[in-house]
């Protein structure tokens, strides 16, 4: 067996300055570690500004590190996310590191099909399986199949967060990272996401989410790490 | 179109290499002390507001203005990394009219005016020793149908086209001949809103179908994020922040970079 996490977050800290605000210092994370193993999934817990968004952001790479180290192994290579360059950098999120944000950065005149289908034909899938793929995806989330030809601007919140879970489970990563993929959902469609997530995990992904909702974290995480947010001591 | 490929098998190294470029108009500077590098299949996004610098770096790195310090160095097919300043102004043609593409943001700048659609494609490949005239047609036409241009006025002149169709023509013009690189300095910078979304999602898709080096030139951030892997930040003529495109704009850490993302309604 593997001994290695996939993903290891060690002293982690990230602090926010904010220039347009006379330099105000916001420090979010302090010496945060934690780590993530194949076939588990982390649930971040923690009431609001304790900085679990902001810790996922850092190991998707999305918000820079200031000290610490996230450490990704994909299989080739332990990566330290916050020294890779930025090509290596998109390709761990090609093929080994998922991100489901809270909202869907719509892309205008791409259509559904495209949009949740896209990830696949980035690592080489040919268009008819990727889009098959991500037809059967989609039907699974109850989207519409009138709506799939469709640039997803205009659907309802649920549909997008939908849509927005589609694009980011399509292709099975070692790491998947989740900040509340079930927040728009009616009980229905939670259900399904929430048994989607349990066989990415039971397939050996190492997922790390964010989720509000008592049940569906209850249904979900294998373990907890606590976060708090930082007694307000920088000015 | 090819399948893409991944990026690091084949990479042996940058595809250019741009170290120390600084930039005088007499006393004036346009530029200073610019290093960055582009690898294969990379996007990378030069932004700045207007007075930066941008088009100074942009011109200076595509062989058009000769630096005042610093060197531009490109991966030629056969030979490896050349110094493109040293090489004599025939060799400099030669890969600029083999290798290298240029969107300009006015599409008059970078189109024949006086010669049909279909006519600014092939005369492209004829630069590159295309002579049957009805594989030119063909593979012209089959440009125009990538651009999602009419077929039916493959014989009409630009100056007939409108501004959209216009940028598209230049765009298949400059990618006809298989670019390894491609210069866009605001491809989207004349063209109205839905005009402009349209052509971006076609850039888009082409970009990353074709795995083309771009680097592009813009002001307007939104575009920056749909197209760019990685962003350069410009003021004054120097480099402030460079990152991954999402890091910048979501993160920036350069009091300017700052100022420069919370000033735009919808990064």
């Amino acid at each position: 067996m593997n001994t290695i996490p996939v993903l290891q977050v060690r002293n982690l800290s990230k602090t926010f300055v904010l220039h347009t605000q006379g330099g105000v210092s916001l420090p979010v994370l302090a010496e945060t570690s934690m780590t993530a193993d194949a076939g588990e999934c982390v649930a971040l817990v923690g009431p609001s500004g304790a900085g679990k968004s902001t810790l996922l952001r850092c190991i998707y790479g999305n918000y820079r590190i200031d000290d610490g180290e996230v450490l990704i192994d994909d299989g080739i290579e332990v990566v330290d996310i916050g020294k890779a360059e930025p090509r290596r950098i998109i390709e761990l999120r090609r093929r080994t590191v998922g991100y489901v944000s809270q909202f869907l950065r719509v892309v205008p005149r791409v259509t559904t099909l495209d949009v949740v289908s896209e990830p696949l034909r980035m690592i080489g899938v040919k268009r008819d399986e990727a889009e098959e793929r991500a037809a059967t995806l989609l039907a699974r989330l109850r989207i519409p199949e009138r709506l799939w030809a469709l640039p997803p601007a205009t659907f309802s919140g649920g549909e997008q967060q939908r849509v927005n879970v589609a694009r980011g489970l399509v292709v099975s990563t070692p790491l998947l990272l989740l900040d509340e993929p079930t927040a728009s959902l009616d009980a229905e469609n939670r259900d399904t996401v929430v048994e989607i997530i349990r066989e990415t995990v039971a397939a050996g992904t190492a997922v790390v989410g964010i989720f509000h909702d008592v049940e569906v974290r209850e249904a979900v995480a294998t373990r907890f790490v606590d976060l708090q947010p930082l007694t307000k001591a920088a000015a | 179109m090819t399948e893409r490929e991944e990026i690091r098998p084949k990479e042996n190294g940058p595809l250019l290499k741009v170290s120390s470029l600084t930039k005088y108009y007499g006393t004036i500077v346009g530029c200073r002390d610019v290093s960055f590098d582009v690898w294969p299949g990379e996007v990378v996004g030069i932004v700045g507001e207007s007075g930066s610098g941008k088009t100074t770096l942009l011109k200076c790195i595509s062989a058009a203005l000769e630096p005042t310090l610093g060197t531009v160095e490109f991966r030629t097919r056969h030979d490896g990394m050349v110094d493109l300043y040293k090489l004599p102004e025939s060799a400099r043609r030669f890969l600029m009219r083999t290798d290298w593409g240029f969107v300009h943001q006015n599409p008059r700048d970078g189109l024949r005016m006086g010669v049909s659609a279909g006519g600014n494609i092939g005369e492209r490949l004829m630069a590159v020793g295309e002579r049957h005239y009805g594989d030119i047609r063909t593979t012209a036409g089959d440009w125009l149908e990538k651009v999602e241009f009419d077929l039916g006025r493959i014989d009409h002149m630009p100056s007939t086209f409108s501004g959209g169709m216009q940028q598209r023509l230049q765009i298949a013009r400059n990618l006809v001949n298989g670019p390894r690189l491609v210069f866009m300095d605001e491809p989207t910078g004349g063209l109205d809103v839905s005009v402009q979304a349209r052509l971006l999602d076609l850039l888009r898709a082409l970009v990353s179908e074709l795995r083309l080096s771009v680097i592009i030139v813009t002001h307007d951030l939104a575009v920056a994020r749909l197209l760019a892997h990685r962003l350069i930040v410009m003021r004054r003529g120097e480099v402030v922040e460079t990152g991954l495109t999402d890091q910048v704009l979501d993160d920036p850490q350069h009091p300017y970079s700052q100022l420069l993302v919370s000033s735009v309604l919808q990064p």
